[in-house]
């Protein structure tokens, strides 16, 4: 698995350098009206401009309760965004994945994964531009779908299989917000860095909790987890007028 | 940029890491079910009686140790005992336990009539002195509570050449002399003895030539028995007398047998059933349990109901006590549940968790 992140974060690099040559052959010098021998300044007409942005990175969980468990996780959107404001206030409806897993012994070889799903809307707005970079503060608001679950990696077959439960042993889903900055250099690759507050309420597997207090312990049937995290993604940018 | 993909590295190698004794599950806090206290119960002990009384009091004992708790074992007393290797079975009535202990012609008594808590015991002189010659084998099979003052003690004995004999002995704990109050050499062997008062008492006997087991009746303390009435064709040895000439008569590993009428007749259930033990509440409850299931008759013991079969270890269960049709509880080793609605569901109250014996 640690070879598919580092796969896709080299796709958004790829993905970029695509972009770089596409626009490189595209340069045109904008048109000029000529009218009696004098240049005519055209005629400005409103056009939406519109951007698909996709991003990958790094999530590090913010609170002990998910860092105990996982180190990182892999943190990844894509969406289509537009323009307001003069082209300052950027609009992104987004989906997104959010992924964290380790592999496990317990009893045999496992992965635990804790995956969420989002589907949000992101504001971007352009503060300033220094030098070749702009820098947008970014807020932004999901909708999450999150499920932890333990599957098989190996075909193991012992008798002192710590956990029986292999379905979603956790589910749940709420809202998260997200506050940062995304840096973006001359408008193509950038980087964006974000705090994001996500306090699902978790429903843990009636099974699961069946198969605790069949072994003495009294599990309580949900619990609100904080996922919080710091988010660190590189992203490419990629424009097209409509 | 070469600090930011430095960065990405990082992060990229710190995925799919984390603590692996540490699960998004075990972040929730759970309570365990048990005191952890109970551990002096049940490890390296067998439970062997547990009843429930009025009051939600529940006493017992294991082969060490005797227990009463009135809350479910968030607090609970106990204390040792000890006694010698049992010679007979325990013999359990109300708050009496009696046991023989030594050999069958030098016995030492235990007797406790604090449901275990204390015990005391006695080396009874016979009189006369048990006759061994003649005999292949002399056997104590029996000490039973007659009342505070007095034990029965039964006895058989193995001829080649007559037929076999059993000889009643009544212990006086006073005196510690046990007196011979009758003896039969009719070839039926003893299984057990339960007296109701003072002079009414019940034996369950067993014949090999019929292969049956029998039931007799004394009302003089033992000096004269009814003639034995058979039950059924099995080797019976549990006796449970109740009241208005209500008993039950339960097979190991097989058939619950009831009689309304102080064991004139005798009730068998319609098909044969497996039971581990059976308990009757009152004349129209009885409740028995087997390897898979905790069963119900509520018809003087002919159709038997399962009332709950999963969930639960019955397999394990040994023995069950009823305070009422509702309240109970069942047992075995060092597991021991209990029931508030007739046995449908129950609650662990002691169990050999891993956290409870470490």
């Amino acid at each position: 698995m640690k070879t598919l992140c580092i796969r896709c974060v080299l796709w958004v690099f790829s993905v970029l350098f695509i972009q770089h040559a596409a626009q490189a052959q595209a340069q045109v010098t904008p048109p000029v009206l000529i009218e009696n021998g004098n240049p005519k300044k055209p005629k400005v007409k409103k056009q939406w401009r519109f951007a698909v942005d996709i991003d990958a990175g790094f999530a590090s969980p913010a609170n002990a309760e998910l860092s105990d468990v996982f180190k990182g996780g892999l943190n990844a959107s894509v969406g289509v965004k537009t323009a307001f404001l003069k082209n300052k206030l950027w609009v992104r409806p987004l989906a997104g994945l959010k992924y964290y897993w380790k592999e496990v012994e317990l009893g045999q070889s496992r992965r635990e994964a804790f995956r969420t799903w989002k589907a949000g809307f992101e504001l971007q707005y352009k503060a300033f531009t220094l030098n070749k970079f702009s820098f947008f503060p970014i807020i932004r608001a999901d909708q999450n779908w999150s499920v932890s679950q333990f599957t098989k990696i190996a075909d193991e077959k012992l008798n002192d299989v710590v956990l029986q439960t292999t379905d979603k042993v956790l589910t749940g889903s709420g809202v998260s917000f997200d506050a940062g900055i995304m840096v973006v250099r001359s408008g193509d690759l950038y980087v964006k860095l974000d705090y994001e507050y996500y306090k699902p309420d978790l429903k843990v597997n009636p099974e699961l909790v069946r198969e605790m207090l069949a072994a003495g312990f009294i599990m309580p049937d949900h619990k609100v987890y904080d996922c919080s995290s710091i988010n660190l993604s590189v992203g490419v940018n990629l424009n097209f007028k409509k | 940029m070469k600090q930011l993909y430095l960065l990405f590295l990082i992060g990229a190698v710190a995925l799919g890491c984390g603590d692996k004794d540490k699960y998004l599950y075990t972040q929730i806090p759970t309570e365990v079910v048990l005191n952890t206290d109970t551990k002096v119960l049940i490890k390296d002990n067998s439970i062997m009686y547990v009843r429930l009384d009025s009051g939600n009091i529940i006493r017992g004992i294991t082969d060490k140790v005797a227990f009463t708790t009135t809350d479910q074992f968030k607090s609970f007393a106990y204390g040792g005992y000890s006694v010698g290797t049992a010679k007979t079975p325990y013999n359990y009535d109300r708050n009496t336990i009696v046991v023989g202990t030594g050999t069958s012609t030098a016995p030492v008594v235990y007797y406790s009539f604090d449901y275990g808590s204390t015990w005391a015991s006695a080396a009874p002189a016979f009189s006369p002195v048990i006759n061994t010659s003649g005999f292949y084998s002399t056997e104590l099979v029996s000490v039973s509570y007659i009342d505070s003052n007095n034990l029965m003690l039964a006895y058989q004995q193995k001829s080649y050449t007559t037929a076999d004999s059993r000889k009643f002995y009544k212990l006086n704990l006073t005196t510690k002399v046990a007196t011979r109050v009758s003896y039969f050499d009719d070839a039926f062997q003893p299984i057990t003895i339960k007296f109701t008062d003072k002079k009414t008492g019940w034996m369950l006997l067993y014949k090999n030539s019929s292969y049956s087991t029998f039931m007799s009746k004394t009302l003089d303390t033992g000096r004269t028995w009814s003639t034995p009435k058979a039950i059924d064709n099995r080797y019976i040895t549990g006796l449970q007398t109740g009241t208005k000439g209500n008993m039950c008569a339960i097979e190991d590993f097989g058939n619950a047998y009831m009689s309304t009428d102080s064991g004139v007749t005798w009730k068998k259930p319609s098909t044969d059933i497996k039971l581990t033990h059976a308990y009757m509440v009152n004349q129209s409850v009885i409740y028995g349990v087997t390897g898979e299931s905790l069963l119900k008759s509520t018809d003087t013991g002919v159709t038997w109901n399962t009332v709950s079969s999963t969930g639960y270890e019955y397999i394990n269960m040994k023995k069950l006590h009823f305070q009422d049709a509702q309240n109970g509880v069942m047992f075995g080793d060092q597991k021991l549940y209990i029931t508030a609605d007739g046995g449908v569901t129950w609650n662990v109250l002691l169990y050999p968790y891993p956290y409870i014996l470490e």
